[in-house]
């Protein structure tokens, strides 16, 4: 009976269309959700990548830090203990460090990273912090004093004035003084993706911390030691709280464990204002159409055949609203932030998505009007006047 | 003799506010193939009722219908839609075409939920427009159509599946007395050339007229019945037959 569908919605065509826009932008509010959901869980699991082997120490200095990441700019460490963590035995030297943590700039909001913070690091050590990241243009070791490598954020930040990110070779200011810019990162994680990476003697004597840093990075020889070196950390300094892979995972996720509720109760509230809309209108259709299908049911069609007209209408509205979404949500991305090509990526990734949410909201939301339907007995229906 | 469709001591009774209300008392009757008959009664007689069990709409209270030798009680849900499908036509006093749908579509329609093929359906649909002369306006919508062409796509539709029967409840009631006249003739037509089987319900003993065989119903019994032989007594046969029954 789609035939019959297809007529009727047309019949009806301001009605069918602004249900299909209803839809459309209940899935948009869905699509727009589980994407920045997404890829903030795509963004955690490129920082876990990092944090593989190794064990991260930290001092929790205020209440704030019990919550924030790592490293935090709230922890301190005393030199003379980042010395004796550094010479556990099993730890991989070259990719262990202490560094030290400064925001440069204040966050944009409330509770969001600052876009861009300087990261001290004991130079040839540098793949303690950058890990398997990668650096596409120069080096991915500090040449001297007064170099520095970005990340994307960062070069960004500071290339705003010029109208362009900062690149190789050319000189950005920080506290007064000039750095000259040897490498660039890759599009990285939030932490690492606004980092001024520099020597730690710079940065300690650049923020006046000749004797402390915020962190210290030890890599283990072997994966299977990173409990053990653990262990040890926390035995031989109970101030300090020493974190491996699994336990940052905890804490990142205990952290945004709101967020991600908030996130799953608006996709539930989207996709309910998506199921509400096709069922008020397909209810309104049935008892507008009640003669209709008892003249249907008078001539012989079966309830299935009633269920399956009313049911074809509701998927219909449901389908196309859903279709309809994406190039929605890609017409708002474009104009926002990405290029097309980025939004039609995404769209091609969520088509399964937006079928099962499609095919969900037109059957679920038929069951009521559909079962309405298949009640309307045709004597009733056809009774004249 | 075979019949189309009989009735066995049928009846219907309507609870309505604790009253109980007798539509259709213990009625037997039985029309043969072929036959064109007509049930004529004022309004409230219970002809409307008898059509719905007849038709397989309704459900009798006592008694049952029989279609062939198949008890219609016998049936469930599906299978009493399945026989309105494919063995019965209705005719409606108001038409009721779908409106969404064009004069061949609502032709169409019938053919779609019987499962038919395209093609078949194609050229059955030709043929019924062609039969009612209608051929042209096939694509003209139910409200582009005057009375008497919507009655006659009605007629197309209900013969789209080729019924044994065909059940016309007032079909001239919402027309003129010339359209109405034009719709009999070619309900008649359909008895004599096609020898489609038809009951008809009226209160129009003109509409009647047209019928091989009355049956005149009052208070939901048969009060009396009569043949029609031919043109020319007809009008005092139905005279008798009223007066018979006063």
């Amino acid at each position: 009976m789609w035939h019959l569908a297809i007529r009727n919605l047309w019949k009806r065509r301001v009605r069918s269309l602004l249900t299909i826009l209803g839809v459309a932008v209940s899935v948009q509010i869905y699509l727009a959700m589980t994407t920045m959901m997404a890829s903030a869980e795509a963004d955690l699991q490129d920082q876990l990548k990092t944090l593989a082997g190794k064990v991260f120490i930290q001092r929790i200095m205020t209440a704030e830090s019990m919550v924030e990441e790592f490293p935090s700019p709230s922890s301190s460490i005393n030199m003379e203990v980042a010395g004796e963590l550094l010479a556990i035995p099993g730890i991989d030297e070259s990719m262990s460090s202490a560094i030290l943590y400064v925001p440069l700039a204040k966050p944009p909001a409330p509770g969001s990273p600052p876009p861009t913070r300087a990261l001290g690091i004991t130079p040839g050590h540098e793949l303690a912090f950058l890990g398997p990241l990668k650096i596409i243009a120069g080096e991915s070791i500090l040449q001297g004093p007064q170099s520095v490598i970005l990340g994307q954020g960062a070069a960004a930040y500071y290339g705003e004035e010029s109208g362009h990110g900062v690149e190789v070779g050319e000189t950005i200011n920080v506290l007064g003084e000039s750095f000259t810019v040897v490498g660039l990162l890759d599009r990285a994680p939030a932490v690492h993706d606004g980092m001024v990476m520099m020597e730690l003697a710079t940065a300690q004597r650049l923020f006046k911390r000749p004797s402390s840093v915020s962190a210290v990075i030890l890599s283990a020889e072997n994966i299977t030691e990173v409990p053990r070196i653990k262990t040890q950390v926390e035995n031989l300094h109970p101030e300090l709280v020493a974190a491996a892979q699994e336990d940052v995972e905890e804490n990142v996720r205990a952290m945004y464990a709101l967020v991600y509720d908030l996130a799953d109760m608006v996709n539930g509230v989207a996709i309910l204002v998506a199921f509400l809309f096709v069922m008020i209108v397909m209810i309104i259709a049935v008892m507008e159409r009640r003669r209709d299908i008892g003249v249907l049911r008078a001539i012989g069609a079966k309830r299935a055949t009633i269920f399956g007209m009313i049911a074809s209408e509701a998927l219909l509205l449901s389908i196309i609203g859903a279709l309809l979404a994406g190039p929605l949500w890609a017409l708002i991305r474009v104009f926002v932030e990405i290029g097309i090509v980025s939004a039609v990526d995404v769209i091609l990734t969520k088509w399964l998505n937006i079928g099962l949410l499609a095919l969900f909201t037109g059957l679920g939301a038929s069951l009521l009007p559909a079962w309405r339907a298949v009640q309307v007995d045709p004597l009733e229906a056809l009774r004249y006047e | 003799m075979e019949t189309i469709v009989s009735t066995k001591d049928v009846w219907k009774i309507f609870q309505m506010n604790g009253v109980s209300v007798e539509a259709v008392r213990g009625i037997d009757m039985a029309v043969e193939p072929g036959e064109f008959v007509a049930i004529v009664g004022p309004s409230g007689s219970g002809k409307s009722s008898l059509l719905h069990l007849l038709g397989a709409m309704d459900h009798p209270t006592k008694g049952d219908v029989f279609f062939g030798e198949q008890a219609l009680s016998e049936l469930n849900d599906g299978q009493r839609a399945d026989l309105r499908l494919r063995r019965l036509g209705f005719v409606f006093q108001t038409f009721n075409l779908l409106p969404t749908l064009s004069a061949a579509g609502n032709v169409d329609v019938a053919m779609r939920l019987a499962g038919a093929g395209r093609s078949e359906r194609k050229a059955r649909v030709t043929e019924l427009l062609e039969r009612v002369g209608l051929g042209e306006r096939a694509n003209h919508l139910p409200r582009q159509l005057s009375g008497g062409e919507g009655q006659r796509i009605a007629i197309a539709r209900a013969l789209a599946n080729k019924p044994s029967l065909l059940l016309a409840d007032e079909p001239t009631g919402n027309l003129d007395t010339k359209t109405g006249a034009g719709v009999l003739e070619l309900v008649r037509g359909l008895c004599d050339e096609d020898g489609q089987t038809v009951i008809m319900v009226t209160h129009d003993f003109r509409a009647a007229s047209y019928a091989d065989r009355v049956l005149l119903l009052r208070d939901g019994t048969i009060r009396g019945e009569t043949r029609l032989e031919g043109e020319q007594d007809t009008r005092e046969t139905l005279s008798r037959l009223l007066t018979a029954e006063l």
